[in-house]
């Protein structure tokens, strides 16, 4: 009896034992999130949109840091960035717009939307042209593979370009087929509009072929090709541009630029570049003028004046230039009285209580508020309240590439050089003048009153068109293409950066401030340490202010700039 | 001691049954060997089996047949056997305690300590009550060799890290698991945002009272734990509350109630430089976040008054606008810390009425921080019985309910340059030394917003932040048991128990609108539900085989459930100022502040069968094995099933061998060996993919809301299977010298396989993580228990006990695909494990060196550079650590010290470095007008010529890469001080009471931690990550607590 009681008790829990493997089956499937197999094709490109804004917005300020549009600490160039500053530019690329556009675009295809597919290929391939532009050779071949290849190799720049150019003229391929499916559900680039599309997606072929014209020989009759096909973008509405919407939080849906400078009442979070500034507000005339029509728009001042420069707030006023400069070089302050408060490129002192004295973003692309010359801190609620734009391509772009190629390469199929330089300062002006309106932002009488006329803006473009005419060589016609460019690619590091490595200009740049021996200009930066760490078929890592470290596109001197 | 209780109690009832044929009545008096009576004790008859037990005056009557013997054995007693007709005044010998010291093991199982082959650490109640403490894990801290306690700060309630045996596992928890009277009590921690926003929130053993607790054993070794499965790998706390130990009898009914009054202060502060204020390069820079400005002069050098700075600050401040501030020393940091509170009220109740022996008390705790805004309050209330219902049925269980409401200013990571989110010590702890925190309005009365001496107003007041500014916890929490025991036929028992442990947890994050951080306000809410259902049946069989063996079977099964949801919402830019409620905010979210979901449910199941036998040689050799098998809910089928063996010897050499035997140096030996092995299993849902989705992302330019699908960057891994934990340990107990010497020593290694690793991916694999299985982490440790008693007379008592803990962990076997794995902090300054190094390396960005001579490289600007790569920059694991207790009585009088010492171990310290950076201690208070030439060399190797200054030298190598956060965390501290007097059973006599005693009492009095900065004066025991595997990375984490104060304990 003993033992029979034991024996029934353990067939009870044999039995019991049984039963609950079904249990355990049941709570196997997360109860939080729904199957892969639900994905949408316009949820997914809603994914992808919005991490290429995130993509554009930290390369853009990574490039407009290193071509002196905002301000770089530096103090070095071997020191002035750690790896890890590039974990999010390749983290968004790779697992966040790579993966969702793979796992998209085969299934736009087959449910026939095709400018879904289409919106898909372009911001990938710009992410891509992009990736290879800053880091030089990444994976591509062995990437986004999941489990089935866990360290990726690296694939050549050139060869990545290859696929960058066919993915575009695959998605030029898409937005021509007709009977596609229903648009997207959000477009925040073009608003479904295939034909922008296409144009954009040419145009970014004409930007990468431009990148590539000092080490392909065959770029300028294919530059030639695209121009004379005459479909790439040339009016402000067709302008590539991210529009960001102005609502605070829960989501904060305002440009970055706007968030992060207007947020808190009176302090604003970056600096600009000392150097940008002054080339807008003073550089043409050698004192601070009004002839740029576009500085009330570009930037913001707190405070119009310098009386709140001491020794504690601005203390590179109360000490000589660096015996480096030269004694045209623009630093510390921009001039006059204008209040015109920025950094010096590679200043990495401490940072002083000056939030309520910077100079910030303006209007335009930030949304911020139109320098009306009045002052005033910023604050949350003020001017384009954020609703600001990514101009990730503009028609002045487009223009000024073609001048470019025009001076360089001959090719003349858009205009000649100073007739296309003459087009982008007008497509660049009229656009940022225009800008207010266009985001719904409604000027004050005062600051109407403060508005370009006609006149003044062609005031502008005739001095810096006879300073065209005045120049002497091709190199000094390129010097002041590049940089009217280099002005109205405000808002684009992306194309600053490029551009300058691509052609050395503008040639008065300012150096790094903190010393004559700053090390060699990052010619592109290191690998992220999230590759660095985690892929151990990455390479070895580069070293930064020492080797160059040239892109495949760019085959300047390694001394080429500073 | 409990068995012979339990056999005293067999043999009672065998005597009543049996109670039939008697013919006489014999009446004794069983007394000890001082003549004291005892209680409880059994009288059996040796032939009938007829027996008693004595009342509580020792008294016995027994009816037994004339010329029969008796068999009397009490608790504690060695065993005499008398003839009935001299039972008339029996005084029994005390028994050898090292043979008959009981402990709770496993599943409750009491079992002889001689008969264990793994080391149980035991910590009764003396030591755990009265503490100034109310966190059970906080008041162990030292108590038990192989036990690592680490706080996460000062702050009352803040969490608390358990750590047994060293880190076993790279990703999963290594927190132990707690066992509250024989049920699983969830002490885990549900964090609602990473360590980066201030993860100070506690672990839900906070909810347990020491106060209320009658012993705690702690299970090391698999060995001990294999019963408890996966569950238990981490080891277990295993807690008896006095509600749960109610199968004691009591002699009366037993009222005690104590009240404790603590202090709660700052433990220690930097000491603040009073010669240089705030500034750079000697600048009379009142505004700088940093104190590199001006020497103070007296008189004191005026600047503009702080708030005369714009016409905001000029219609707010009338009174400052034209005014000067005088530049000097104010002595602010002190003065931010205040003085808190902590009250204790204990009230117990136990008693015994017939067949019912019950317990019952309430706790209440009032815990009041050092900062404003700080507090934890705490109500228990608890209920146990047990009733014999037949005499072969006997019912007990425990009820308690625990409402606790911990409440503090949030703590988010600061690298010293404002906090990530709000933290209330961020800033506080650099305030340059000519800033009057406390002296300048810290609000702003026509907005409330904060407003502070910056002229952007981009610090947050701190005071500002302790009013406007909280995080909150409150949990409501019941749990208890019902078990009911059968006993089929002697030595042989069922029992079925039922466990349950039920909380809510509600839990707050508010900041009003007017803050730098979140200047539109935000409060999030989040209401958690966990629920542990536990089921255990279990057989328990004793029998002799014969006279020399002896055998103890206990099998049964095990089934656990438990369920988590929750439910949240994060809403921003607040309405009405001061108003914390969700309709009174415009903007509202289901995701925390660091983007995590604050709505989802958990759910899982394990379930195990479980067997053990013991088996005993002549009471000096054991041999023991079991094993368990467990299936969980969280894998696949195919890997759902686990079985894990044990095996342990257990030697008694002082009872086997004869010549040991009443030795006069060795008292008592014991030589243990164990094996086993457990398993761990991953967290739900790892093993198959889902979708991610969000909605509301982005609001349009028009309005219209942007909704996302996106793949999920985790990837899943249909093939996971558990983690493998194999551990042998070896150990001697004995007592020598007349048992004034006692060592415990233990040597284990515990090898960790097939890990269930988060796997980092390059995210150009598209991936950003996968979890699987691989690596392999060893422990071995030393854990020693050394004590003697130095003095041991009538009047005088004094023991030592040194207590040493060594651990060394080692990495291997990761694949080789995978460079490592960073498993806390941030990626690129955290916890590390890689191939050939120790668990928990620190990587970081260091300082670049010559190859050759060490020598750090300065850059053409005077500073040293920094390395583009993160490189091992230390080990927080220290070589071993030692506490010595000290135990000085003189009669009633008793005098208790706790000293620690832990010797080594790296750590990132933010504080510290900021504090140096800043210029704010004594450290830099040198003469800083002179140039500055750092030690290093160029790129070229060449002796450095670049001049800096004082404030470029320490604020931008200071700031410099990680390692310049990095120090030796080599500390000493005073624990814990008590003095306590109990009056004299003699005085007490005549009165109501049963015993009256009073003590004296402190914590962290002091401590020093040699290798830091001198005048940093800083705490290593913080840890920046809250609970987690995670260790020597603080963020300012907030300074430790130093508590003293006086308890006074009255029985009735």
């Amino acid at each position: 009896m003993r033992y029979s009681k034991f024996f029934i008790c353990l067939a009870l829990l044999a039995t019991t034992l049984g039963a609950c493997n079904k249990k355990l089956d049941s709570l196997l499937d997360s109860p939080n999130a729904p199957s892969p197999a639900t994905a949408d094709v316009d949820l997914s490109l809603n994914q992808i949109q919005l991490s290429f804004r995130g993509f554009y917005g930290t390369a853009s300020t990574l490039g407009a840091e290193l071509s002196r549009q905002q301000s770089w600490f530096g103090p070095i160039y071997a020191n002035g960035y750690s790896p890890g500053t590039f974990d999010g530019l390749w983290g968004t690329a790779y697992s966040s717009i790579f993966v969702n556009a793979d796992q998209m675009i085969p299934v736009a295809q087959s449910q026939k939307k095709f400018v879904q597919s289409g919106i898909a290929k372009v911001l990938k391939a710009y992410t891509l042209g992009t990736l290879v532009d800053e880091f030089g050779d990444i994976p591509y071949t062995e990437a986004v593979q999941g489990a089935a290849n866990t360290n990726p190799k690296i694939d050549k720049g050139a060869d990545v370009y290859v696929k960058v150019l066919a993915l575009l003229d695959d998605a030029i391929a898409d937005f021509n087929k007709t009977g596609a499916g229903a648009a997207p559900t959000n477009d925040l680039f073009f608003g479904g509009s295939a034909t922008n599309w296409r144009k954009a997606a040419k145009s970014l072929k004409l930007k990468f072929l431009m990148n590539t014209r000092l080490v392909d020989a065959s770029a300028s009759a294919k530059i030639a090709a695209l121009i004379t096909e005459n479909d790439l973008v040339t009016t402000d509405a067709q302008d590539f541009n991210f529009k960001y919407g102005s609502n605070n939080s829960s989501p904060d849906s305002r440009h970055p630029k706007y968030a992060g400078n207007y947020n808190v009442n009176g302090q604003v979070g970056e600096y600009l570049s000392t150097y940008f500034m002054d080339l807008v507000v003073k550089e043409k005339t050698g004192t601070v003028s009004t002839l740029d029509p576009r500085r009330r728009y570009y930037f913001y001042r707190q405070n119009t004046n310098y009386a709140n420069v001491n020794e504690t707030t601005l203390t590179c006023a109360f000490v000589a230039n660096p015996p480096h400069y030269p004694s045209t070089m623009p630093f510390c302050l921009v001039g006059g009285n204008s209040g015109y408060w920025g950094r010096d490129h590679g200043d990495n002192s401490g940072t002083p209580p000056d939030g309520a004295f910077r100079t910030t973003y303006g209007v335009y692309p930030a949304g911020g508020e139109f320098d009306a010359s009045t002052g005033g801190v910023v604050k949350q609620v003020m001017g384009g309240r954020g609703a600001g734009v990514d101009p990730i391509w503009n028609s002045s772009f487009t223009y000024f590439v073609e001048a470019e190629a025009a001076l360089k390469l001959g090719v003349t199929a858009g205009g000649t050089a100073r007739a296309l330089l003459s087009k982008a300062l007008y497509a660049s002006i009229n656009k940022v003048v225009g800008f207010p309106a266009s985001i719904g932002y409604s000027l004050s009488a005062s600051q109407q009153a403060l508005v370009p006329t006609t006149a003044q803006i062609d005031t502008y473009v005739n001095f810096v068109l006879a300073q065209y005419d005045a120049a002497t060589t091709d190199d000094a016609r390129l010097n002041i293409i590049m940089k009217e460019y280099y002005i109205a690619a405000w808002g684009n590091g992306v194309e600053t950066y490029n551009s300058y490595r691509r052609t050395g200009k503008p040639d008065n740049i300012q150096l790094v401030v903190t010393t004559a021996s700053p090390g060699v200009f990052l010619r592109s930066f290191t690998y992220p340490s999230v590759y660095m760490n985690r892929n151990l078929n990455a390479p070895t890592q580069k070293t930064p202010g020492v080797a160059a470290n040239k892109v495949f596109w760019d085959n300047n001197p390694d001394n080429f700039i500073k | 001691m409990r068995k012979k209780l339990l056999l005293s109690f067999c043999a009672w009832i065998f005597a009543l049954i049996a109670g039939l044929a008697q013919t006489t009545t014999v009446t004794g008096k069983v007394t000890d060997d001082k003549g004291k009576p005892i209680e409880g004790a059994a009288v059996v008859e040796k032939k009938s089996k007829g027996g008693t037990a004595t009342d509580a005056n020792g008294v016995f009557k027994l009816t037994v047949k004339p010329g029969a013997i008796l068999v009397i054995s009490g608790t504690g007693f060695e065993k005499r056997e008398v003839a009935a007709t001299e039972a008339g005044n029996v005084s029994l010998k005390t028994a050898d305690e090292n043979l008959s010291e009981v402990v709770v093991t496993a599943l409750g199982i009491k079992r002889e300590k001689k008969a264990l082959g793994y080391a149980v650490s035991s910590v009764g109640k003396k030591d755990l009550e009265l503490r100034p403490d109310g966190d059970l894990g906080r008041v162990l801290s030292g108590k038990a060799p192989g036990v690592n306690i680490g706080a996460t700060s000062g702050l009352s309630g803040s969490g608390t890290n358990i750590v047994i045996r060293g880190v076993n596992t790279i990703n999963g928890s290594s927190q132990p698991l707690f066992v509250v009277d024989g049920v699983p009590f969830d002490g885990g921690t549900n964090t609602q945002a990473s360590f980066v926003y201030g993860n100070q929130t506690s672990s839900r053993f906070l909810d347990l009272d020491p106060n209320n607790i009658e012993s705690v054993d702690v299970l090391k070794g698999l060995s001990a734990t294999t019963m408890y499965g996966e569950l238990g790998r981490n080891g277990v706390i295993l807690v008896t509350t006095k509600n749960g130990a109610t199968s004691k009898a009591r002699k009366k009914t037993e009222i005690t109630v104590s009240q404790s009054m603590f202090t709660n202060t700052v433990a220690n502060l930097p000491e603040y430089n009073e010669s240089y204020g705030g500034g750079f390069d000697l600048s009379l820079g009142l505004a700088f976040f940093s104190n590199w400005g001006a020497k103070f002069t007296n008189p004191a050098a005026t600047v503009p008054h702080p708030y005369d700075r714009n016409a905001e600050m000029r219609a707010a401040f009338p009174e400052f606008v034209g005014k000067t501030y005088d530049y000097k020393y104010y002595n602010s940091v002190p003065k931010f810390f205040k003085t808190g509170t902590v009250s204790n009220t204990s009230v117990n109740v136990a008693g015994t009425s017939g067949a019912v022996n019950y317990n019952a008390n309430f706790g209440y705790l009032d815990d009041q921080g050092f900062v404003q805004g700080n507090g934890l309050t705490k109500n228990t209330f608890g209920f146990g019985g047990s009733a014999k219902l037949t005499n072969k049925v006997t019912v007990s269980g425990t009820f308690n309910y625990v409402s606790t409401d911990q409440k503090s200013p949030p703590t988010s990571t600061s690298f010293g340059s404002s906090a990530t989110a709000t933290s209330v010590f961020g800033d506080v702890m650099y305030t340059p030394t000519a800033v009057d925190l406390m002296g300048l309005p810290w609000e702003n009365p026509l907005t409330h917003g904060h407003v502070y001496y910056r002229n952007g107003n981009d610090i947050q007041n701190p005071i500002w932040t302790t009013y406007n500014s909280f995080t909150q916890d409150k949990v409501n929490r019941a749990y208890g048991n019902l078990q009911i025991r059968y006993e089929v036929l002697k030595g042989l028992n069922l029992s079925y128990r039922v466990g349950f442990d039920n909380y809510s947890e509600f839990q707050m994050y508010a900041q009003n609108k007017g803050g730098q951080q979140y200047a539109t306000g935000i409060y999030r809410t989040s209401a958690g539900n966990n629920n542990i259902w536990d089921h255990t049946a279990l057989a328990s069989y004793k029998t002799d085989i014969n006279s020399n063996w002896d055998l103890n079977v206990d099998a049964g099964v095990n089934s656990r459930e438990n369920t988590y949801s929750q439910t949240g919402t994060l809403s921003k830019d607040q309405m009405v100022y001061g108003l914390l409620d969700h309709t009174n905010f415009i903007t509202h979210d289901i995701v925390s502040e660091n983007g995590s979901d604050l709505d989802y449910k958990r759910k899982s199941q394990s379930i195990g069968a479980f067997a053990s036998a013991t088996f005993g040689y002549n009471q000096y050799l054991y041999l023991n094995v079991g094993g368990r098998n467990s299936w969980t809910s969280t894998l696949e089928k195919a890997n759902r099933s686990i079985f894990y063996p044990s095996a342990s010897v257990s030697f008694v050499p002082t009872s086997a061998i004869p010549a040991l035997q009443n030795n006069k140096y060795i008292n008592y030996l014991k030589v243990r060996l164990g094996y086993a092995t457990s398993a761990g299993f991953p967290d739900p849902y790892q093993t198959r993919p889902v979708l991610d989705i969000a909605t509301r992302t982005f609001l349009d330019r028009s309005g219209l809301p942007v909704n996302t699908n996106a793949v999920s960057n985790f990837l899943p891994n249909p093939d996971l299977k558990p983690e493998l934990q194999t551990e042998f340990e070896a150990g001697i107990d004995g007592k020598f010298l007349k048992n004034r010497l006692t060592l415990d020593l233990t040597l284990y290694n515990r090898i960790s396989k097939d890990q269930l690793l988060n796997r980092d991916l390059d995210p150009a694999t598209g991936y950003t993580g996968i979890k699987i299985n691989a690596g392999q982490v060893s422990n071995k440790g030393v854990e020693m228990g050394l004590g003697y008693t130095f003095i041991q007379n009538k009047a005088w008592n004094w023991k030592v006990d040194a207590l040493w803990t060594l651990n060394r962990s080692m990495v291997s076997e990761l694949p080789s695909d995978l460079r490592e794995i960073v498993y806390a902090g941030y990626t690129t300054l955290g916890n590390f494990a890689i191939n050939g190094q120790p668990l928990g390396v620190i990587k970081g960005y260091y300082w670049q060196r010559e190859a050759k001579t060490g020598q750090r490289i300065v850059s053409p600007t005077g500073d040293y550079v920094s390395s583009q790569e993160i490189g091992i920059i230390g080990d927080p694991t220290p070589m071993y650590k030692l506490t010595g207790i000290s135990n000085l009585s003189y009669k009633g009088l008793s005098f208790r010290m706790q000293w620690e010492y832990t010797c080594g171990g790296d750590m990132y310290s933010s504080t510290t470095r900021s504090l140096i950076a800043r210029g704010v201690t004594k450290d830099t208070e040198f003469d800083r007008a002179a140039p500055y030439l750092l030690p290093g060399v160029d790129a070229n190797g060449n002796p450095n010529r670049v001049q800096t200054s004082a404030t470029q030298a320490f604020f931008n190598n200071g700031f410099g890469p990680d390692e310049s956060g990095m120090f030796d965390a080599t500390l000493i501290r005073l624990r814990e001080m008590s003095l306590a007097y109990s009056l004299p059973e003699k005085l007490l006599a005549k009165t109501p009471f049963g015993g009256v005693s009073f003590t004296l009492s402190g914590t962290n009095l002091w401590y020093n931690a040699p290798n830091l900065p001198k005048y940093s004066h800083f705490d290593p025991e913080t840890n920046g990550l809250g609970v987690s595997n995670g260790k020597g990375l603080e963020f300012i984490t907030g300074p430790s607590s130093r508590r003293i104060g006086a308890s006074l304990r009255i029985t009735f």
